[in-house]
């Protein structure tokens, strides 16, 4: 017999095994969490990687923490590329209102399980109306750029 | 989405729905993956630092060579090797780069029974039972805790501690535990 033999563990894994491991995992998740902010943080990454994107970054504004009716304007930047943005709240949804300095750009609104998509005016102005409350990022496309992608905000 | 599922056919649906070009199902697959990939990477002693950069460098590199993967089945056991590695790289880079003050980074070994995290009595029970075990035991459960008993033989494998090749048995490490466990008059069975 091996020095490190130990009964029952040739044995299938059973009901009360199970019951084990699940037990393990509730104590692990308890005192060592996933970050909260992780799946998001992975998320925006992941679509830089599929883009092979420029990222905006945020040149005015708070990108957490907004929680009242209406914000200040948000501005983000990439190169040439400008973008602004004000959001207004309701129970469940955000209206937003931007402006982008590229008229025609197409911007998508990135929330969690929805992407919003509007075409930028002449003026390069937009307005999308239902985004969900959360995490949301937006995607300039132009012509003859590589997309750009802003880091996420709170709306 | 069947949340009953083993974690790797639920992988393996979400990564091909994702290969053909819906790509909300690459979120699924980051919601549904990111738990075990975390404790992958802690168990290994890592930083949190470094937990969330290999995690979230594996997920680059998946998404880089999605069209390169041919069995979708092994994705899962492909990130568990891709996180342990990674950390492995960052934890020898950082062990370089600085001298560690105080020891080791923190990890949750060195969290105590009464920590406030431990609400119930059974979570000590198990907690206290859990520490008599080796590193590598304690590592090896806690990755396969959140793999699911289907799973639980081919990440065991992944992880270098095959447990059976016949089938998916309890191997040493969760023996030693059920025993400890079900010999103490405190823990419920």
């Amino acid at each position: 017999m091996p020095e490190d033999f130990v009964p029952g563990a040739d044995e299938l894994l059973d009901a009360t095994d199970e019951r084990i491991l699940n037990r393990l995992a509730s104590l692990y998740s308890a005192i060592d969490p996933v970050p909260s902010d992780l799946l998001e943080r992975i998320d925006f990454s992941l679509a830089v990687a599929e883009l092979e994107a420029d990222i905006a970054e945020l040149t005015r504004g708070e990108l957490v923490g907004v929680r009242g009716e209406a914000t200040d304007s948000v501005t983000f930047t990439s190169g040439s590329l400008s973008l602004m943005v004000t959001t207004v709240v309701s129970a469940h949804h955000v209206r937003i209102d931007g402006w982008v300095t590229s008229a025609g750009a197409e911007v998508d609104a990135v929330a969690e399980g929805v992407t919003r998509t509007v075409v930028a005016d002449e003026a390069g102005r937009f307005s999308l109306d239902d985004v969900p409350r959360g995490h949301v990022h937006f995607v300039v496309r132009r012509e003859g750029y590589r997309p750009v992608i802003t880091p996420s905000m709170e709306v | 989405m069947n949340t009953t599922a083993p974690l790797g056919a639920q992988a393996a649906a979400a990564f091909t729905d994702y290969r053909a070009g819906d790509r909300e199902r690459l979120r699924d697959l980051v919601a549904l993956l990111t738990p075990l990939l975390w404790h992958t990477a802690r168990s290994q002693r890592a930083s949190q630092q470094v937990a969330e950069d290999a995690i979230q460098t594996a997920w680059v590199r998946l998404v880089d060579a999605s069209d390169s993967i041919t069995d979708p089945k092994g994705i899962v056991s492909w990130l568990v090797v891709t996180v342990k590695r990674e950390t492995w790289r960052l934890m020898r880079l950082a062990g370089r780069e600085t001298v560690p003050e105080g020891g080791m980074p923190e990890t949750v070994d060195d969290a105590t029974p009464e920590d406030a995290a431990l609400r119930s009595d059974e979570q000590r029970v198990l907690w206290r039972h859990v520490n008599e075990l080796s590193e590598r035991c304690r590592a090896l459960l806690r990755v396969i805790a959140f793999a699911a008993t289907p799973d639980y033989a081919s990440v065991a494998a992944t992880l270098g501690m095959p447990v059976g090749s016949i089938g998916p048995t309890r191997g040493r490490c969760l023996a030693k535990l059920r025993t400890a466990l079900l010999s103490d008059p405190s823990w419920e069975a």
